[in-house]
């Protein structure tokens, strides 16, 4: 019962008004933007998938979720030593370890609700109650055999791939530049060879066309789709006049179709909102163990919380090749990709994706997270049990 | 019941507490001393807070430091004047006793019943934020005395309270003790402390001077003259009363703090036990009292000399 106690003061005392409003700012923060981004595109022009991922990326991930266990879980100690309160806890007939671990679950368990509660408001936005979720963009490293693929895009009988040869090349609409590009890679394929193993940049450029026409639906065509052999299911899809996302889905399922020994199937759609509900608790673990520990010892956390959350994390994450093992933030990104859909239209962002070796697999992440998780509440407990809180100014 | 041997305590190149070996047993001891004189870091050590750095200290046969068992059967009442601030009283009460391990259907009797013998029962639904000094220092009390303990460690508990509130905090150990209770008290004021026991520890410097009987304390205290400091709004007829005593020697008024009274009297005893009359039967608003212990730093220089 005295744990039950622990837990629910320091969860009323995380609900003071105060501390309500610093979180309602951090969930509305991501949220209006949202809004704003939304209001300010056409519909055809919004993709909630982008709008989502960029934001939880960014804002929910690395701020809101960091910023929160930061203050919560250092304030378990901190504000209880500076208050010098901390003495009725010391005093109790509870182990030390027991109090500090209650009212980390309380920190934790405000931490892990103002992020829910946020990514449901981006995604009410985001998605608008939408159950679908446009991932259906193609990358270097799916195509198995880049040879065939670009002759079977050049030659094939296929009346849909004839179609996207076709298309390709009359992208008027777009700016100066990706015209440019356009024409360069229309001659690029024409002055294809097949004795030769194609450039890498080709199939780049070839990918990112797909992809801009899946995106913005130029690649659906239904005469030549229904012509195509295609399996009937897909048939039946494309008969009942699909719009929007199902359009993108369509011609992703009949690329995959019309070269199944090229393009990898597509990978399982996730939800990214249940998946970040999911992962972010995860992550509010973690970091909060982490700054916990430092509360333990340091005598002031926050200083060193800030740089350790906002300088380490932010800097060691982007670094090549192992750098990126020290940082908390890359296992969190393995666990929750969130892919930027803009790079799949972009042949520079192909190749670099291509590029990136997988330094960091999502068990070897799971593992390594739930590892610095128990190691650090285990020293935090441990520090918390056989430390000195009492302020030496306040010995007489 | 409390054990120290030999017990010391540094903070870095500070000594807290040097070479204190004493056992205090039931009843009521005092533990005395002018600000500094090591008195909290004592009470720390004996509430298990911090550890000695050289020498032992036992408190129910145990050693103190985070040691639940020690805890079931201690209470600690300390000096600090925060309390959670945004909880009322019985909140904090019920919090600290639920904590104590005191079951859940007899917590709210047992709260009831605890901030009624501190004299909060009016106030404890009232957020602890805005309490007087005096009612935190009840309200400390009430938490320390939740669980009944047998051992009850006071860090000034009269600090901040009126001469009615002293008396009746006064009760509430003195009951202690009549059950059988150890209550250790500290205080830098020796007045405050007589009434209550006659056993005391003197501190200075960090070391025990003395250990035993008040009256001899006080027989050396009594050759200096007390002082007494008051905040009233009703300074000048509060003092021509206070001149009817004949216990006061002087009474002082302050130009630039229109609501302070400094007194000087050379029996503070009869003093203690006529003002808290005075104030009832006359009426007087009294917002602080305090009693500095320039008399008492007088005493130790004394006894340092001697």
């Amino acid at each position: 019962m005295s744990d039950l106690y622990l837990f629910r003061a320091a969860l009323w005392d995380l609900l003071r008004p105060k501390k309500i409003l610093t979180a309602l700012f951090l969930v509305l923060f991501p949220v209006v933007f949202a809004v704003l981004i939304r209001f300010n595109r056409t519909p055809e022009e919004f993709n909630g998938v982008e709008v989502y991922n960029n934001l939880t990326s960014v804002i929910v991930f690395q701020f809101t979720m960091i910023i929160l266990a930061l203050v919560f879980a250092t304030g378990t100690i901190t504000q209880e030593v500076e208050q010098k309160t901390i003495v009725y806890l010391m005093t109790r007939p509870i182990p030390r370890w027991r109090i500090l671990l209650m009212k980390f679950l309380a920190s934790t368990l405000v931490t892990v609700t103002t992020v829910w509660i946020t990514c449901g408001l981006l995604s009410l936005v985001c998605f608008g109650g939408s159950r679908s979720f446009d991932a259906y963009t193609l990358r270097l490293d799916q195509i198995n055999d880049q040879q065939t693929f670009i002759t079977q895009f050049k030659e094939t009988p296929s009346p849909y791939l004839l179609f996207l040869v076709e298309k390709m090349p009359t992208g008027q609409r777009r700016p100066f530049r990706q015209r440019r590009s356009v024409e360069t890679l229309r001659q690029k394929l024409e002055k294809y060879d097949s004795n030769r193993p194609p450039e890498v940049e080709l199939v780049a450029d070839v990918i990112a066309n797909l992809n801009s026409g899946i995106r913005r639906g130029t690649a659906f065509d239904k005469a030549s789709l229904l012509n195509s052999d295609i399996s009937e299911g897909l048939k039946s899809r494309i008969q009942a006049n699909p719009e929007g996302l199902e359009k993108s889905q369509i011609c992703r399922d009949a690329l995959q179709e019309l070269m199944p020994n090229i393009l990898e199937p597509a990978k399982p759609i996730v939800n990214p909102v249940k998946r970040d509900m999911a992962i972010l608790p995860v992550g509010a673990f973690t970091y909060g163990a982490v700054f916990l520990l430092l509360a333990t010892f340091l005598s002031k956390p926050l200083i060193y919380g800030l740089m350790f959350a906002f300088a380490w994390e932010t800097w060691v994450p982007n670094m090549p090749g192992n750098f990126q093992k020290l940082s908390l933030m890359s296992y969190l990104k393995i666990l929750a990709p969130h892919e930027r859909i803009e790079n799949g239209m972009n042949p520079s962002s192909i190749l670099a994706q291509a590029a990136e070796k997988v330094v960091i697999t999502a068990p070897q992440a799971a593992m390594t997270l739930a590892l610095v998780t128990i190691i650090a509440l285990g020293a935090a407990l441990y520090t918390f049990s056989v430390r000195e809180y009492v302020p030496r100014e306040d010995a007489s | 019941m409390i054990q120290l041997e030999h017990a010391s305590r540094w903070y870095q190149q500070v000594i807290g507490i040097n070479d204190v070996s004493c056992h205090i047993q039931s009843g009521m001891t005092a533990l005395l001393g002018p600000n500094g004189a090591g008195k909290s870091t004592m009470l720390k050590l004996i509430t298990g807070q911090l550890r000695p750095t050289t020498g032992s200290v036992t408190v129910l046969g145990e050693k103190p430091f985070a040691n639940p068992k020690v805890y079931r059967r201690l209470g600690y009442c300390p000096e600090i004047e925060n309390n959670y601030d945004d909880m009322t009283g019985v909140e904090f009460v019920t919090m600290l006793g639920a904590m104590a391990g005191i079951p859940a259907n007899v917590l709210k009797p047992r709260v009831g019943e605890v901030i009624e013998t501190v004299g909060m029962t009016v106030n404890a639904k009232r957020k602890i934020g805005g309490y007087s000094k005096g009612m935190r220092q009840r309200i400390k009390v009430a938490q320390g005395i939740i669980h009944d303990p047998d051992v009850l460690v006071l860090d000034e508990p009269m600090n901040g309270l009126d001469p009615v509130g002293r008396r009746e905090m006064m009760n509430v150990f003195v009951a202690m003790v009549q059950k059988g209770k150890c209550v250790l008290v500290s205080s830098h004021i020796l007045y405050e402390v007589e009434q209550m026991t006659s056993n005391i520890l003197l501190m200075n410097r960090g070391r025990l001077m003395a250990q035993g009987n008040v009256y001899q304390i006080r027989g050396l205290i009594d050759k200096h003259p007390h002082k007494i400091t008051l905040t009233t709004p009703d300074t000048r007829r509060l003092s021509k009363r206070l001149l009817d005593f004949p216990s006061v020697l002087s009474v002082r008024l302050d130009a630039q703090k229109p609501d302070y009274v400094e007194i000087e009297t050379r029996d503070p005893n009869s003093f203690y036990s006529s003002f808290p009359d005075l104030i009832l039967q006359e009426d007087f608003e009294v917002s602080s009292f305090e009693s500095p212990d320039n008399n008492l730093e007088a005493v130790f220089k004394y006894l340092i000399q001697g």
